[in-house]
């Protein structure tokens, strides 16, 4: 994975370098002296998976790089570090994944890392499946929800439908621990999608709504919960 | 060929008095068609027992039979833990044998028979069921509590247990030691109705006990609301205090940079004016949030936190829109954040890194506020509450959090693997 780290401190840059290269995966990192120079390499920004940005940089400070970067590239996690924690607020309004503090690195970074990787690897999952229309390599967070019809569960997109022909439970096992909810028997939805769950109805971003049995109600809305909370 | 419509007809009617019986005490599961059934699937297995009794001549083995079908059925229909099965299904077979024995022992004295399981009529049984069913109303009458025993323990369960089991043996020693002599049939009678009274007089000493327990915790999380006022007021006073202490420092530094200047020693200035710089939003800007509440607790268990080797990974949002009034703030994050904290000294303490993941932030028109931790050790969880080992309930800080979520109509998740705790609010 590419990481980019942009700080006016080369200490400070050397650092964070170090704990990266400590984190015991191979990654390709440049590191940056300035804002600027940063967003003069947005070809390589956008191969990024994180960028690690100082917020306290002279000339082009990290706020507005972060704002710059994420406006061209959105998928890219930023990373504000800096050593006022005041700045927590307009990291948010950045879109920034994660706000550290310099002083606390060492602690930080690997739980940091952890959890950025785990997101990528989310966003990036793909697994292939054998439907009825051929084998197909999907991203997992492109399915929206998936249905059963008749004797074969469909796939719903944002693009196409798809039918395959496998138990529900089956689907249930090879999508766990990938944000998926069993609702009923014939729905497995995305949390993803989930617009907002209410009087027993779930509403999905498409605008779809689907009724949520009495029985499973609290357990679907106790693990959308638990889903926003490290979404 | 009467007696086997008779017999249908009791069953019909003991079985409807055994699923009136377990809703009083228990809630049902819900399981659609088949909750609708129930009746249904309780009739046709108590038929099943009724016709396997007749190849049993040993009373014990058919009461046993009798209540596991019971039990079977409660496990099936009622959300109750196994320990509530036993209790209820043994207090309802009890009821009926009672009431039986009660009933047929008036029509024996009257009759003046000997036996007590023949009756004159056998149309008599089912205004003799009668009586079973009074009884039930009476109990419903009675029975104004939750169906909620978490306050009950383990202990407690054992001790009312007692009751249906000595009432068990003294049916038994009743149905075999039956005598025609009318002193018996009298002292018998009144031995029925005596047990009858006391299995009563049980269901009112259980509920006793649930109210008071239901007072005490709610007098505890009035206390915890009051400790987190105070504590919120004790941590605006350090915070007030802690900045006091500063300025009171950064005067005199200030006086150190004016005396710099004025020798022209700019750089030595320049570089303190600096230092004063970064300290200032150390220490006293702390994690800002848009919202003087919010702030000043995060800060305070930021800095407690940091005092004790804690680290924090920070997502936070524009707090400014937020509805809830700064008692109930203070609640919530106290709460979690003090939980979080405590465990991740124990995790510290095991030479592990402690790191608290904390989301505070405003999407799609909800608060969400998530405290993610490591843990020293995997603690039960059940329905928003941590469960101590002996399966009680652990503290009541997850008590207030809950009861803030409700007011608000939100919702509250909480989880726990080897590794993390995570408590998640979405308001």
């Amino acid at each position: 994975m590419k990481i980019a780290i942009c700080d006016d401190r080369e200490d400070d840059r050397g650092a964070l370098k170090a704990l990266l290269e400590a984190y015991g995966q191979d990654f390709e990192i440049r590191e940056y002296g300035s804002g600027e120079s940063l967003c003069k390499d947005m070809d390589y920004i956008r191969e990024c998976g994180i960028v690690f940005l100082d917020i306290n940089m002279d000339g082009m400070d990290g706020l507005e790089v972060a704002r710059q970067i994420k406006s061209e590239c959105p998928k890219v996690h930023i990373v504000l570090v800096t050593a006022y924690v005041n700045y927590a607020l307009d990291g948010y309004k950045v879109k920034a994944s994660r706000f550290l503090l310099k002083d606390d690195l060492e602690q930080t970074l690997q739980e940091c890392m952890d959890d950025i990787l785990r997101e990528i690897l989310q966003e990036e999952r793909v697994m292939e499946f054998g439907f009825v229309e051929g084998n197909v390599r999907l991203k997992v967070d492109d399915i929206i929800y998936i249905e059963t019809n008749k004797h074969k569960n469909v796939f719903y997109t944002q693009e196409q439908t798809f039918n395959i022909y496998k138990k529900m439970d089956e689907l249930e096992e090879d999508l766990k621990e990938m944000g998926f909810v069993r609702i009923h028997q014939s729905f497995l939805i995305n949390m993803k999608y989930i617009e907002r769950i209410s009087s027993y109805v779930m509403v999905l971003t498409t605008g779809k709504e689907i009724s949520v049995p009495k029985s499973r109600y609290s357990e679907v809305k106790r693990q959308y919960t638990l889903f926003k909370g490290v979404e | 060929m009467e007696r086997w419509i008779i017999s249908f007809c009791i069953i019909a009617i003991e079985v409807w008095g055994a699923v009136y019986f377990f809703d009083i005490f228990m809630e049902r599961k819900r399981k659609g068609w088949l909750d609708k059934g129930r009746y249904m699937i309780l009739y046709l297995a108590t038929v099943l027992v009724a016709l396997l009794d007749m190849y049993q001549d040993t009373m014990v083995i058919k009461v046993l039979v009798a209540v596991l079908e019971l039990m079977a059925f409660c496990a099936v229909f009622y959300k109750a833990e196994l320990k509530q099965c036993i209790f209820f299904s043994m207090l309802n077979y009890s009821l009926l044998f009672l009431t039986d024995i009660f009933s047929l022992l008036i029509e024996n004295i009257l009759n003046s028979k000997d036996e007590l399981y023949a009756l004159e009529n056998p149309f008599w049984l089912v205004p003799m069921k009668m009586v079973r069913v009074f009884l039930l109303i009476v109990l419903r009458w009675i029975w104004k509590g939750k169906n909620s025993y978490g306050a009950l323990s383990y202990k407690e369960w054992r001790k009312f247990g007692m009751v249906p089991v000595f009432t068990f043996v003294s049916m038994l020693v009743m149905y075999f030691c039956y005598s025609g002599e009318k002193k018996v049939q009298a002292a018998y009678l009144f031995l029925s109705a005596g047990l009858i009274a006391m299995n009563f007089l049980v269901m009112v000493l259980m509920q006793d006990i649930l109210e008071k327990g239901e007072l005490l915790r709610e007098s505890a999380l009035t206390d915890q609301k009051k400790e987190s006022q105070l504590s919120h007021y004790r941590d605006m006073q350090a915070l007030y205090e802690r900045q006091g202490r500063k300025m009171h420092d950064y005067k005199n530094q200030i006086r150190t940079i004016q005396v710099l200047l004025k020798e022209g020693d700019t750089q030595a200035a320049a570089g303190l004016a600096e230092r004063l710089t970064e300290s200032i939003f150390v220490e006293m800007s702390a994690v800002n949030t848009n919202h003087a509440v919010v702030n000043a607790v995060l800060n305070q268990k930021f800095h407690v936190a940091r005092g004790q080797g804690i680290s924090m990974i920070f997502r936070v949002g524009d707090m400014s829109g937020m509805r809830l009034d700064g008692e109930e703030t203070v609640i919530l994050l106290s709460n979690l954040l003090d939980n979080a904290i405590h465990e991740c000294v124990k995790v510290a303490g095991l030479g592990r890194k402690a790191v608290i993941n904390i989301k505070l932030v405003e999407e799609g028109g909800k608060l969400i506020f998530s405290v993610k931790n490591p843990v020293a050790k995997k603690v039960q969880v059940a329905d928003s509450i941590v469960l101590d080992s002996g399966g009680g309930m652990h503290g009541v800080g997850l008590m207030n959090v809950k009861a803030v979520v409700d007011k608000y109509g939100g919702d509250f998740a909480i989880s726990c693997d080897q590794e993390k705790f995570q408590a998640v609010v979405m308001l």
